[in-house]
């Protein structure tokens, strides 16, 4: 079968029809396909020579992304997202939401914020901002660390308390209690018997 | 509806078509043109009640003979992630048409323009079903070969998603040591081959004058491909939804094939 392998060149319809109208292709030997892209030729004509366009896609944002990019950067992420389940509304969602209702009824811009996690608290939510969070951790490890200063301390007399109390004849009484325990066959014999 | 017009009857393509569409008995009234601009034409919408021995006279005339559009909805698609792209990154500048936009850093595909692709794509994949077509279902996808190997085994047709052997199509002759009827239609569910690069096949299928359908990503090549189905080509439940369409449609084109063929026999008969 004739055929044209350049599939840089044209279509594959372009090309079998020439293939076909010059002859060299018989029409008994036109491929399955050709009535079938006749009828339903693609969209975009499957061209490998193609113009390149240069333009940027648009960037898609949302009015409400600057609420929620708030949102995130003053309380961290303070709840777990499942995303296998696409019913639940994370909690970012929610304030969204509260937000523009709030911002509908007509509320201050600039207090709608906080009035927001206010009333998200009242429901008892915890909603901490990154600062408290941060602080409470420092207060914690400062907490963490003055524990086990006092514990160390604490271990550090009992030690020396106890050293105090040791009786040094009771020390001597566990040695030669052990020494009577001594097995028979001591390496000495060993060193008898060879020689 | 869009479709071919007879603008100057050459007498050896009906010949032809009546050869060829033998099964189908009545002989074909169509003919092709080089020039795809002068080949469409609007038609006037016929009615939609056109009996079935209208349309068993040709097919190729009805605007959606299997009724592909209805198999999925645009928000099907969303459903299956079929919108995510690839970060910007990895964007092949032949996909920009095919973009909705960027979401912070990532590529978002137009999901308008996949609906009108991929109904293009079934309803073509459909009429080469009908026609008795070999189809083959290629992808070198680890994770979801195995589904797609068996949605060809389910309808009957071929898969090849194991290592590609250049040459597989353009030197089948000596690869296999014999003649060898090569696929009517590629389906591509991934035009990457497994280092990210493009598929052998594509172009392969190409030099041999195949059609290929593809699913392309924001990643992808789509120039080669056909039928592009412009859509997210990682997602499984994205690759389960093209393989429950692709499966759809083969098996509504055959189990269409042998009613009409009863059809056509009765007709005879009577």
């Amino acid at each position: 079968m004739a055929g044209s392998r350049t599939e840089k060149i044209g279509t594959i319809f372009s090309r079998v029809h020439g293939l076909l109208k010059s002859g060299a292709m018989k029409e008994v030997d036109k491929p399955l396909w050709y009535d079938v892209y006749a009828a339903f030729p693609p969209l975009v004509e499957p061209k490998y020579d193609r113009f390149q366009e240069e333009r940027q896609p648009r960037s898609i944002l949302y009015k409400e992304d600057i609420i929620r990019a708030r949102f995130y950067k003053t309380f961290g992420s303070p709840d777990i997202i499942d995303m296998k389940d696409s019913k639940s509304v994370p909690l970012s969602e929610r304030f969204i939401t509260m937000y523009s209702d709030m911002a509908k009824s007509g509320v201050e811009e600039e207090s709608i914020f906080n009035k927001v996690a206010e009333s998200l608290r009242s429901e008892g939510i915890t909603l901490k901002t990154v600062e408290e969070i941060e602080r409470e951790k420092k207060l914690k490890a400062l907490k963490l660390r003055f524990e086990n200063e006092r514990k160390a301390k604490a271990k550090h007399q009992e030690d020396k308390t106890e050293a105090a109390n040791l009786v040094i004849e009771d020390l001597f009484n566990t040695s030669a209690g052990s020494s009577s325990e001594e097995p028979d066959h001591s390496p000495e014999d060993d060193y008898t018997q060879k020689s | 509806m869009i479709s071919v017009v007879c603008r100057s009857p050459r007498q050896h393509v009906l010949k032809y078509f009546s050869k060829h569409i033998k099964v189908l008995g009545t002989p074909y009234s169509t003919r092709v043109d080089a020039k795809q601009e002068e080949v469409l034409d609007k038609v006037d919408q016929p009615d939609s009640e056109t009996t079935l021995a209208d349309s068993v006279t040709d097919p190729l005339k009805h605007d959606d003979y299997f009724n592909v559009k209805s198999m999925f909805t645009k928000h099907d698609l969303f459903k299956a992630r079929v919108h995510f792209g690839h970060k910007v990154g990895v964007r092949n500048p032949y996909m920009l048409p095919y973009l909705f936009g960027n979401r912070l850093g990532s590529d978002i595909i137009d999901l308008e323009q996949t609906v009108d692709h991929l109904q293009r794509a079934l309803n073509v994949t459909a009429h080469m079903a009908y026609r008795e077509g070999v189809i083959m279902f290629l992808t070198r996808n680890r994770q979801m070969l195995l589904l797609v190997e068996q949605t060809a085994k389910e309808c009957g047709e071929y898969s090849y998603c194991r290592y590609w052997r250049g040459g597989t199509f353009t030197n089948a002759a000596t690869l296999f040591g014999a003649i060898t009827r090569l696929p009517d239609l590629c389906v591509f569910i991934g035009t990457h081959n497994s280092i990210f690069e493009q598929h052998r096949a594509v172009v392969e299928a190409a030099k041999m004058n195949i059609p290929t359908v593809g699913i392309v990503d924001s990643s992808s090549d789509p120039r080669l491909i056909t039928y592009p189905i412009p859509g997210n080509d990682d997602s499984p439940c994205a690759i389960e939804l093209y393989c429950t369409l692709f499966k759809k449609a083969i098996m509504t084109a055959k189990e269409r094939r042998v009613q009409d063929k009863n059809i056509q026999e009765e007709q005879v008969k009577s």
